[in-house]
């Protein structure tokens, strides 16, 4: 019997082909565990320029998701609305209820992660510009835009939340993480400067002229940001700096066109729909949630600022119908839809949500400044749309601050300034405008007694720097 | 360099192998034949292995008994007859040219065998008696030929002490959950892991779609397993690694065991061809009790004919009764059983072959129930030296899998079985829907829920044997399974209704699975002294593996005959990929002192693509200790003294790992979209924070233990007791938002892990087999497995996480993860009492306790198997198996559900006039005579966890071999006829349900996250009895 391996040539090509395959298998060692991952970027590749507009466009859209979800649970727990969902999460955020720290579920999903997650991916976004693009990042108007929106996080964390930490830190009050915007805020302004400057100084065409409007856009962006962090820390110089900047200002024509800036954040039925439709529009059509305007504050009022509808039948679950009914907010001013009128037009999944206006800058310097002549006629400007008669030119500084708390709440509805507000006004002003009492859509709950969002619970027991 | 020890060593293999071949002198051959029979019966064993040591040459006995080997060098040689659960038989012949000489053998059966054969992870395999540790090999050619079984996973069914199979439903094709020494992972599979002749094999699902109706529901129900793709009948044997102990050479996927499944060969050596034929037609059928359905004709009921017409004229209190499942004849039906089989085997001087190709049909008891497969195996094997073998193994399977509308899922049709109300309207005033409680038998027979599989596994093994005392093996293997998986639902179908879409809808899914193995060991023995044996063995071992899935749905199809998804009102895709990749190297030192002491101890290092960027390798030690101390001169005459003639003591420890999931260590971001004016953009966003420390879950396990021989071994004892832990388990950590990472409603983040948990299983293992009577007329063999396992979750390892609710859970969630307590054990609220012992009745009835009380566990901590071979009047064997298991909890959500929903209310319970008055249902206005009607009928889910122990006649075998004097005018070498059922019936149970042991959410490894702890029988279909008969016939 022959052995295959008694063939010299055999045995030759044997031993070849065995270095060949040792040769291969060193080569080849290094890869040996490398592994696609066709679904997911990891962390280092983001360190490509070519990635720099997703990674910005990424923080917009965190902003654009966060906004809708974070609006509707602080006008829940504002009292700008009132739950009427069944679901018992939704309603302990309408009462203030939700414990500290709060395992409430809806409120880590809807409101605490999305503030945060929006916050670090700008700041992060901001870091990563800055490492790729050197000295040229001061005049990259995406480095702007990431800026200002990093700005808004903080202040609306600042604003909402009683404290928290950043970056699973340790704690930091309202203040101190409002005090965190005004930097960005200001570095937007800075680089948006820049980034106009160099345009002008190319040849003008469509695209150029597009980026240097984007670059004073993003300036008023920031710089009502700016005035709104400042007023809320109660600078008040500091905010009327930022807010008389504003341009256009609001004029007291009341025609669109004279609206003076406004920033909004889209929405598009098809692709990423606006979330307040569903809470909103459809409260009687068969949505998951139902909610009705505070009757404390709105109820009745006859101001196309508030629109709002009645329902006249039941909703099936808490109420509607009968009195106390359910009252359905229609678009208010902040969203694309207003149309200026009582009953309002339906909000819609494309209703796109106005972030800043030349108005708030024009409420911030009447908030900030006082009570003077302009500022009075402000305010009866607007008391003169909701059919209010004017304040004298005599009115006590109380009656002005009051009138002016309240326009503001109208002019501002549904667009995630109340809870900022009511916590400055009872801060800098002593004025306490928490609902107490008995709870609206039920017959045993109270309100209860948290003023601002509390932690959650996997930020208690998951930051190192918290304890547990 | 991650690999770079992996390189080094391939190449030197290599070498050796490419410079150390030798050359064969022509020399002078004979041939060997014989007959190998049992002693005791003289019945002729098939499919014994005979062997000519030290020469490669060796055949396998055909249906007669009969061998032949050819081109034995001439001379003495020694030739040895081996088959499981016999003694090897030797004698030495010699063997010149010219005659063939004679070999026959009578082989003894034993209890025990030290010299075993079996497979461990290192270069060839090596006998059984120098182990530390506890290996259960199974004769799987032996008990298909004996029993009715379907797959593989009914093959190791109370087979070997410490693997426990959990069923969950009776549906052909539905895959079972097995675990070995109990479950260790909160978070990743606590399955083993799987190899064919080498090869790693993919047995995750076939990415069906599950039972629940309109296809794109798919978090819960039956899964399938892609075990199923390998012919029970192309199997030779099955061994069991069963812990890190045993199974460190296997690295960091092996801390839940190891099953190396061994398929059939030829011999080398100069046979005739010998063909083999397999015919087997029989039934599946539903053997168990079919509870009732009823009605009370309650004063409401009587005064409401409309609503109820069956109560109309009726006085008040009859109660009429129902079951939909017996009087509607479209709903069951004895599922045909089909299964042909052509095995061709056969060799010559330097080569062998195994050819087999088997068809294999079942239907299940539903209509649509159904599973075929069709495989094609050949294995050949190439011997061109004494020195050289090389084998090469393909199997091709083509299934088609059919799953009903059942198990979970809300219009499955067991559900609208048990839920049917005799008496009442029929659901949607639909004639056919009579006696049922939603979907009729005639609507859920045209559920049409189709996967098809291909699935090929290729394996070659080159073994190469430089020096009497250098082994080595290469393995390479590939196994691919690509599926074909829809489920169409016409318009107007009630499962297209009830998932609201009223218009049609076809889903289609292509997953596609790659495995990929690379395997190199060697051996090298040395002879420190006369009497000290070192062997070194050392290995690497390469496994990459790649999961690919298209996925498609149309909604709204215009007509039911054109279902192309392309012609759907609207269509949306979407694909699933997902990459993992190990390697690990390991060392192992044994010596062995006088044959009959063996210290072993090994070190394994494994790196995996799972693993985090700051882990680049992982250690498993391992250390076991085989002492037969039997074999000690100065205690022979003790252990003959006491009927003792082989004892060997071992004891083991050993670490063993548990990857993570692929990708869970990454922090990556993921594509999503924004709005920009009234156009779409895309976006990068975080999608993952991932754990760079991610590292495997460690398992460690001591297990120490004996084997023994009593009275000429005829009586088998092997014992093991087994602790073992796992630490670094997995668990999911809390992410705190402020890190950025949190969930948000928009953005889901894949959940971070970190390795914190701590688990422990420990348990007795017992293995008994005696041969009670071995005559010419009447042998009985017996065998006796028990198994015990206590598990629990030491810790989380966060402190603070006290339970952990098991996801996926659709009936309450009453199983938790408790520190303390079983893994997925029942948790759930009980009546609430007042001192003296009475319920605390509320205004709505019974009152319930405020927190959940702790009721057991819900996977077996108890099992035990009683096995009977009988053989008589020589050609007759029958074969008898019972199965208990016990100290475990079932959720029987069925009755809960029938007691106490109003709209139900129709178990018998609630309807039996001796419990309460049926005059009236309403509890609160007639109080009922037994007052555990307010239990009945009260929202308490801790009562209905009910104890499931069960003994159950798990398969009954008649065989007659058909004697050799019938057979040789026909030329016909063996016929064996054999009646076989599976599945007979439960012969005791504490069980209130229909069958202990099913699970309505089925095989759940990943669906839901439950990890397949999630356990309830709701509506699946019990375990049916199956029944064959067949012949096996050689030629």
């Amino acid at each position: 019997m022959n052995s295959i391996f008694a063939s010299r040539p055999l045995a030759r090509a044997i031993r070849l082909g065995a270095v060949a395959a040792a040769v291969v298998a060193v080569a080849a060692c290094d890869k040996i565990l490398d592994v696609n991952n066709p679904g997911a970027l990891e962390a280092p590749k983001l360190n490509n320029p070519t990635y720099i507009d997703l990674m910005a466009n990424g923080v917009v859209g965190e902003f654009q998701q966060m906004t809708h979800w974070d609006w509707i649970y602080a006008a829940k727990f504002s009292g700008e609305v009132t739950n009427h969902h069944v679901y018992f999460e939704e309603g302990d955020i309408g009462r203030r209820d939700i414990g500290d720290p709060s395992s409430n579920g809806t409120y880590q999903l809807a409101v605490y992660n999305p503030l945060h997650r929006v916050r670090w991916l700008a700041d992060s976004v901001t870091s990563r510009i800055k490492a790729l693009e050197g000295d040229s990042a001061g005049r990259d108007l995406r480095l702007a835009r990431v800026l200002a929106y990093a700005g808004y996080s903080y202040v609306y964390i600042g604003e909402q939340l009683c404290a928290s930490p950043i970056n699973t830190g340790p704690l930091k009050t309202s203040d101190e993480i409002l005090a965190m915007a005004p930097p960005r805020f200001d570095e937007a302004i800075k680089v948006a400067a820049a980034a106009k400057t160099w345009a002008l100084g190319q040849p003008s065409n469509a695209a150029m002229q597009r980026y240097i409007a984007g670059a004073d856009s993003i300036t008023n962006f920031a710089r009502v940001g700016a005035a709104r962090a400042s007023l809320d820390l109660n600078k008040k110089a500091e905010a009327i700096a930022y807010a008389s900047a504003v341009t256009p200002a609001w004029t007291s024509d009341a025609s669109a066109a004279t609206r003076g800036f406004q920033f909004w954040a889209p929405f598009l039925d098809a692709s990423v729909n606006n979330r307040w439709w569903q809470v909103a529009a459809q409260a009687s059509g068969g949505g998951s949630r139902e909610v009705g305007l505070d009757g404390t504050m709105f109820d009745g009022i006859s101001d196309p600022r508030v629109p709002q509808q009645r329902l006249t039948v039941s909703d099936g679950t808490n109420g509607g119908g009968t009195p106390p009914g359910v009252n359905v907010p229609k678009s208010s001013e902040a969203f694309s839809t207003y149309d200026g009128t009582l009953v309002g037009a339906e909000i819609t999944k494309s209703a796109a949500l106005r972030l800043a206006s030349a108005i708030e800058a024009r409420y911030i310097l009447a908030e900030a400044q006082g009570k003077n002549a302009a500022n009075i006629d402000f305010v009866n400007n607007r008391r003169a749309v909701a059919g209010m008669a004017p304040l004298p030119p005599t009115v006590d500084d109380v009656t002005y601050r009051n009138a002016l708390i309240e326009q503001r709440a109208r002019e501002l509805f549904l667009d995630g300034h109340r809870l900022g507000d009511i916590r400055r006004y009872k801060k800098n002003y002593g004025l306490d405008f928490y609902l107490h009492g008995p709870y609206p859509a039920s017959s045993t709950l109270q309100y209860g007694s948290l003023e601002c969002f509390p932690l959650t619970l996997s930020e208690v027991q998951g930051n190192p720097n918290l304890g547990s | 360099m991650r690999s770079t020890r992996f390189a080094l060593l391939s190449a030197a293999a290599l070498a050796v192998l490419a410079g150390g071949a030798g050359r064969l002198a022509a020399q002078s051959v004979g041939t060997v034949r014989g007959k190998v029979v049992d002693a005791a019966t003289q019945r002729p064993l098939a499919g014994a292995q005979v062997s000519v040591p030290g020469t490669g040459r060796g055949a396998l006995t055909n249906g007669a008994g009969e061998y032949v080997i050819a081109n034995v060098q001439a001379g003495a040689r020694e030739v040895r007859a081996d088959m499981l659960g016999y003694r090897q038989g030797q004698q030495t012949v010699t063997v010149a040219g010219g005659e063939p000489v004679v070999a026959d053998f009578a082989l003894a059966p034993t209890a025990i065998s030290m010299n075993e054969i079996v497979v461990t992870g290192t270069g060839g395999a090596v006998s059984k008696r120098t182990l530390g540790n506890s290996i259960t090999k199974l004769d799987a050619a032996d008990l298909t030929q004996k029993t009715v079984v379907s797959n593989v996973a009914e093959l190791l069914q109370s087979q070997a002490p410490g693997v426990q199979l959990l069923v969950n439903s009776g549906t052909p094709g539905a895959a079972g959950e097995i675990r070995v020494r109990g479950a260790g992972s909160l978070s990743v599979s606590n399955a083993p892991v799987i190899y064919v002749d080498g090869v790693r094999y993919n047995t995750g699902s076939y990415g069906q779609f599950t039972p629940s109706g309109a296809g794109n529901v798919s978090f819960r129900g039956q899964t399938t397993s892609a075990l199923d793709g390998i012919d029970p009948n192309d199997i030779e044997s099955i061994e069991v690694l069963k812990g890190p102990a045993a199974a460190t050479l296997y690295g960091a996927e092996a801390a839940a065991g190891v099953i190396q499944i061994i398929t059939k060969k030829g011999r080398a050596g100069q046979q005739p061809l010998q063909w083999n034929a397999r015919l087997e037609m029989g039934g599946n059928d539903w053997a168990l009790p079919i509870p009732n359905n009823y009605t009370t004709c309650d004063v409401a009921r009587v005064a409401a004919p409309t609503t109820w017409p069956g109560c109309a004229g009726k006085p008040v209190g009859t109660v009429l009764v129902g079951n939909p499942l017996k009087d509607d004849p479209n709903a069951l039906r004895t599922g045909a059983v089909r299964r042909f089989g052509l095995q061709v085997h056969g060799g010559g001087d330097n080569f062998s072959y195994y050819i087999a190709g088997n068809q294999d049909d079942e239907q299940g008891v539903f209509a649509n129930s159904l599973q075929y497969r069709r495989s094609i195996r050949a294995n050949f094997q190439l011997n061109p030296s004494d020195k050289v073998d090389v084998s090469a193994s393909t199997n091709y399977a083509r299934s088609t899998l059919r799953l009903p509308l059942g198990d979970e899922s809300a219009e499955g049709l067991l559900l609208s079985a048990f839920r049917g109300q005799p008496g009442h309207t029929p659901p949607g005033g639909l004639a056919i829907r009579q006696g049922w409680g939603g979907t009729s038998a005639v609507e859920a027979n045209q559920y049409d829920n189709e996967t098809k599989v291909d699935r090929l596994t290729l394996g070659s093994t080159l073994n190469y044997r430089p020096f009497s005392w250098f082994r080595n093996r290469i393995t390479l293997g590939l196994d691919y399974a690509g599926s074909f998986a829809q489920v169409l639902s016409p318009p107007g179908s009630v499962d297209a209704s009830y998932a609201g879409f009223p218009d049609g809808l076809v889903a289609q899914r292509t997953p596609r699975n790659y495995v990929y193995t690379a395997d190199y060991s060697g051996s090298i023995d040395r002879h420190l002294t006369t009497d000290l044996l070192a062997t070194t063995s050392f290995g690497m071992q390469y496994v990459a593996k790649r999961y690919e899935m298209l996925n498609a749905t149309g909604i709204g199809l215009a007509v039911p005959d054109v279902t192309l998804i392309t012609t759907a009102q609207t269509t949306s895709g979407g694909n699933t990929y997902s990459e993992n990749k190990s390697v690990g190297f390991y060392g192992q030192e044994q010596f062995g002192w006088k044959d009959r002491l063996y210290l072993t101890g090994a070190l394994r290092v494994d790196n995996n693509s799972s693993f985090g960027e700051n882990i680049n390798r992982y250690l498993y030690p391992k250390g076991s200790l085989a002492y037969v101390v039997s074999d000690e001169p100065g205690m022979r005459d003790f252990f003959a003294s006491a009927h003792i003639n082989n004892l060997k003591l071992r004891a083991a420890w050993g670490r063993a790992g548990r990857a993570p999931d692929p990708y869970l260590a990454n922090q990556v971001y993921t594509v999503s979209r924004v709005i920009q004016g009234t156009q779409v953009a895309s976006t990068i966003n975080v999608r993952a924070i991932g754990n760079p420390d991610l590292k495997p879950e460690r398992g460690e396990e001591i297990e120490a233990g004996f084997d023994a021989g009593l009275f000429q071994d005829r009586l088998g004892l092997e014992f093991t007791y087994y602790r073992k832990r796992m630490t670094d388990v997995l668990v999911t950590a809390s992410v705190p938002g402020s890190s950025g990472f949190g969930s948000s409603f928009v953005y889901s983040m894949t959940a971070p892990y970190e390795n914190l948990g701590n688990t422990l299983n420990s348990g007795l293992e017992l293995t008994l087999s005696a041969t009670p009577l071995a005559t010419r007329n009447l042998s009985w063999e017996t065998r006796f497995n028990a198994a015990t396992n206590k598990n629990r979750l030491v810790s989380f390892g966060d402190p603070a996480r006290t339970s952990l609710s098991i996801s996926g859970q659709s009936y309450g969630a009453v199983q938790q993860h408790r520190e303390g307590y079983p893994l997925g054990g029942y948790w759930a609220p009980l009546p609430k009492r007042n001192a003296d012992g009475s319920l605390v009745i509320g205004a709505s009835g019974v009152a319930v306790a405020d927190t959940n009380s702790y009721i057991g566990p819900s996977a077996p901590t108890r099992e035990l198997s009683w096995s009977n071979t009988v053989t008589f009047l020589k050609n007759f064997r029958l074969f008898a198996l019972f199965d208990y298991k016990g100290g475990f909890y079932n959720f029987n959500a069925r009755e809960w559900q029938r007691c106490r929903v109003a709209s139900q209310l129709n178990c018998e319970r609630v309807n039996d006039p001796k419990n309460v008055d049926l005059t009236n249902m309403d509890l609160t206005k007639v109080p009922p005579k037994n007052e555990d009607v307010r239990i009945w009928r009260g929202n308490i889910s801790g009562y209905w966890i009910e104890p499931a122990d069960f003994i159950k006649f798990r398969d009954l075998s008649l065989s007659y071999t058909v004697p050799q004097s019938v057979l040789t005018p026909l030329r016909v070498r063996s016929l064996v006829l054999t009646g076989a059922a599976h599945n007979l019936g439960i012969v005791w149970t504490k069980y209130s349900g229909i069958d202990p042991e099913v699970n309505s959410y089925g095989d759940a490894m990943y669906i839901g996250g439950s990890n397949g702890f999630a356990r309830a029988d709701v509506y699946p279909m019990p375990m049916i009895r199956r029944f064959t008969i067949s012949a096996n016939v050689s030629f």
